[in-house]
């Protein structure tokens, strides 16, 4: 009994994260969304910034067209975050202790089905929207970290105030990626570790790290329904 | 004579009561005599919602540490906590995350490790930085709330 209990509250509030993820974003992306402009010295905090205002200008000058060329658009919105997000970085996180069993060729094919399940999924979400304000918050202090720095963002749509914090690392060519993000209190990065990890010790995917690979839309999907998340936990 | 015997058993008897309380709650507190050589790491938290001294750190489900002490740093809003490692447990990645759980449905909570991928490893001193605060039930209840009018 307690442990169904559990199980229900753990997917309650991985439904809550998912939720932010999904709705909090196409809300704010809305017409006449803007975001709040600031000049900021440091790099991480200007290249949220920017790619925030990149971000929205393109679902404004999309809307014309993205009924009819959604793949349109989501190659667009590829090319506007891909230089801006370390989708490898994030995607050998999530994979973690399978990581460094994993061969080349699988590294490489969870990185690309991660990349774009990620943008498949919310992508196109974007496109639906309400009155929003993305706000960038200034730096609360000096970098902890010469290599690592968290930018603060909220997304205010219709009097609720979604947090989504960004962990921005420092790449070796000298470049501030998005390594992670965590969404009103909920780690993405470290959400969907715990994910891979029980999707491979699932029966179903017989421990097999190439299915898990291939199915990986499939296990976040399943994982955020209550459904699933209650029977695994019975 | 044999008053003696029967005064000197109940006194056995007592003394041995005592012992087995004090086995109780030394085992019950979590107190650990053996001398296990640990080493100290620290992570930070959004929010550890009543994480107490002495908890657990978790990896797998197996208790490898302890929690050794909790500060609050004011300036960034944010608990530090500082936990002793047991070295017989293995190295841990440096990419390691933690996250604050809890132990049933009102348990207490705990402290749970997800190693990473990375080939270094986390040493006395270091700091584990990709953490996930307690999801505090209150604040999801909230959230959801506010949601339902949109």
């Amino acid at each position: 009994m307690t442990e169904r209990l559990g199980a229900m509250c753990i997917s309650a509030a991985l439904a809550i994260g998912f939720a932010g993820l999904v709705v909090a974003v196409p809300q704010a992306a809305g017409a006449g969304a803007e975001v709040a402009a600031a000049e900021f010295e440091s790099a991480p905090h200007r290249i949220v910034q920017e790619k925030s205002e990149e971000l929205l200008d393109l679902i404004e000058t999309s809307r014309a067209w993205v009924d009819e060329d959604p793949d349109r658009f989501f190659d667009e919105v590829d090319a506007l975050l891909t230089p801006a997000i370390d989708f490898a970085g994030f995607a050998r996180g999530v994979m973690s202790v399978h990581y460094r069993k994993a061969t080349a060729d699988q590294r490489r094919r969870f990185a690309d089905n991660f990349k774009s399940g990620l943008l498949r999924t919310y992508a196109l979400s974007l496109t639906s929207f309400k009155d929003g304000e993305v706000v960038v918050l200034p730096p609360d202090g000096p970098p902890r970290r010469p290599d690592r720095q968290n930018v603060r963002m909220e997304i205010r749509t219709g009097g609720n105030v979604h947090p989504v914090i960004y962990t921005m690392r420092l790449g070796k060519d000298g470049v501030w990626r998005i390594g992670n993000i965590v969404i009103a209190g909920v780690n993405i990065g470290l959400t969907f570790r715990s994910q891979f990890k029980s999707a491979v010790a699932d029966a179903r995917y017989g421990g097999d790290l190439d299915r898990v690979i291939d199915a990986w839309a499939l296990v976040v999907a399943e994982e955020g329904a209550p459904e699933a998340k209650e029977n695994a936990g019975a | 004579m044999r008053m003696r015997t029967v005064e000197i058993s109940v006194g056995a008897f007592v003394l041995a009561g005592i012992l087995a309380l004090v086995f109780l709650v030394v085992r019950v507190s979590g107190i650990n005599f053996e001398d296990s050589s640990t080493y100290s790491i620290s992570a930070r938290f959004d929010d550890v919602a009543g994480l107490k001294r002495r908890a657990k750190v978790s990896l797998a489900g197996v208790v490898i540490g302890r929690v050794s002490h909790i500060q609050v740093d004011t300036e960034y809003g944010e608990a530090v906590v500082h936990m002793e490692i047991e070295r017989r447990a293995g190295p841990l990645s440096t990419d390691t995350g933690a996250q604050i759980l809890t132990e049933g449905i009102i348990g207490s909570r705990y402290v749970s490790l997800l190693p990473g991928a990375d080939e270094e490893v986390l040493d006395d001193g270091d700091e584990i930085l990709d953490t996930q605060g307690a999801l505090v039930l209150e604040n999801l209840i909230g959230d959801l709330v506010t949601n339902l009018g949109s």
